[in-house]
């Protein structure tokens, strides 16, 4: 089963790469990837592994990178700090994860 | 044509080099490992040690570099150590956001201070240092022992390492928050102080291995330089099997085999330096799967 899922994930992380280079940059080179593959599991983790729910962060993450561009022309800031934002998401959907894990445990204590 | 033994020399001190800063950060998650934290803000804070070392050189010399770079890291650490062992989140999610905020911290500083263009910066650096009598030893001596401090630096946190781990009080306490939390908290033992102590070593470590990456061995700054050494290094950990002597071996391992392609290339063969780049990792592989050696993590490696 383990593997099955290995299976696919590896299938569509190769799709993933595919519509990359067919649909989006329309060329092959190194390093083609800028970190895609760690930002896809931030994604995921914050989706708390739902499916629909990757939808939602999946596309808060693409708004937020595609949005970077656009701040950069328009406003000089560089398009990197786009990732210190995305870091925040995370870490302050982290913490008040723990909050309400607390929480919960005083509240059946 | 170059002679075989200036090659084999000059290969063995390129393997140094580019295994120092492997060997630092890696030393450093293995004692962040050992007591139970999977550190993945790593490679952030490799980065954020390196572009501190850039700043620090650029205006107090390379010193000044190395103890701002330990100081960037162990703050990124710090963030890192009161989400994932303070607020008990998973370690794993929140070293991906560690690092994710690194790249963007390092790339907006980087731009703010020098510019969008990144010219290459000419910083003062760290020139490798002669030991006496030992350097003088054919072959090994000019490899080993005419290096940048951050090597020897490296060299002797080995052993200091698995003599604090196996041979302290403080060693044990800190393996058995990694081997067996429940117990360790049991025992009284206070796992959270212990892992967060040990994650701050890690994060000084990794500060050290960027600071060691700019001053010693690159010699400048560019965004994302640190190109995933603190995933690598990570690798290492798993390879050297947790053990501090094991991950040195499997730091010049990882070492080698970057610094074949400069061999390769001297010598003219025309075979991509990259595949041999792939070795250490079908190695880890290997190791990970049970077929070279037996490593096991500590048990309670990643849980709160």
């Amino acid at each position: 089963m383990a593997a099955v899922a290995l299976l696919g994930s590896g299938a569509l992380a190769g799709l993933a790469g595919g519509v990359e280079v067919a649909g989006v940059s329309y060329a092959l080179f190194q390093n083609l990837s800028p970190g895609y593959g760690f930002t896809g599991i931030a994604v995921a983790l914050l989706a708390r592994l739902r499916p629909l729910g990757v939808l939602a962060t999946g596309v808060l993450f693409g708004a937020l990178e595609a949005g970077a561009g656009a701040m950069q022309r328009e406003a000089g800031v560089p398009a990197v700090a786009v990732y210190v934002v995305e870091a925040v998401v995370i870490l302050v959907v982290l913490l008040a994860d723990a909050a309400t894990r607390r929480q919960s445990v005083q509240a059946a204590a | 044509v170059t002679e075989p033994v200036t090659l084999l020399s000059g290969f063995l001190a390129a393997t140094v080099r580019v295994a120092t800063p492997l060997l630092l950060a890696a030393t450093g998650e293995t004692v962040s490992e050992r007591s139970g934290v999977i550190n993945l803000g790593l490679e952030g804070m490799m980065l954020a040690g390196a572009l501190a070392a850039t700043l620090g050189a650029t205006a107090g010399g390379p010193w000044t570099g190395v103890v701002l770079a330990i100081l960037a890291a162990v703050l990124l650490a710090a963030v890192f150590a009161v989400v994932a062992i303070g607020a008990r989140a998973d370690q794993i999610i929140a070293g991906t956001a560690i690092t994710l905020a690194a790249v963007g911290l390092t790339g907006t500083i980087y731009r703010e201070a020098y510019g969008a263009g990144g010219a290459g910066l000419s910083l003062p650096t760290l020139a490798p240092v002669a030991l006496p009598l030992l350097s003088k030893i054919p072959v090994i001596g000019p490899a080993f022992f005419i290096q940048p401090v951050p090597t020897y630096l490296a060299l002797v946190a080995v052993p200091v390492v698995w003599w604090i781990l196996f041979r302290t009080r403080a060693g044990l306490v800190l393996r058995a928050a990694g081997e067996g939390l429940a117990m360790a908290r049991a025992a009284g033992v206070r796992t959270s102080v212990v892992r967060a102590v040990a994650t701050l070593a890690g994060g000084a470590f990794a500060g050290l291995a960027g600071a060691a990456l700019v001053l010693a061995q690159v010699g400048t700054f560019a965004e994302k330089m640190t190109a995933g050494r603190g995933y690598v290094a990570i690798a290492i950990v798993v390879l050297g099997g947790w053990h501090p002597f094991g991950v040195a071996v499997a730091a010049l391992l990882f070492g080698a085999a970057t610094a074949l392609q400069y061999v390769f290339q001297s010598l003219g063969l025309a075979v991509p330096y990259q595949l041999f780049l792939m070795f250490p990792y079908v190695l880890t592989l290997l190791a990970v799967g049970g077929v070279v050696g037996r490593v096991r993590a500590p048990a309670d490696l990643g849980k709160g």
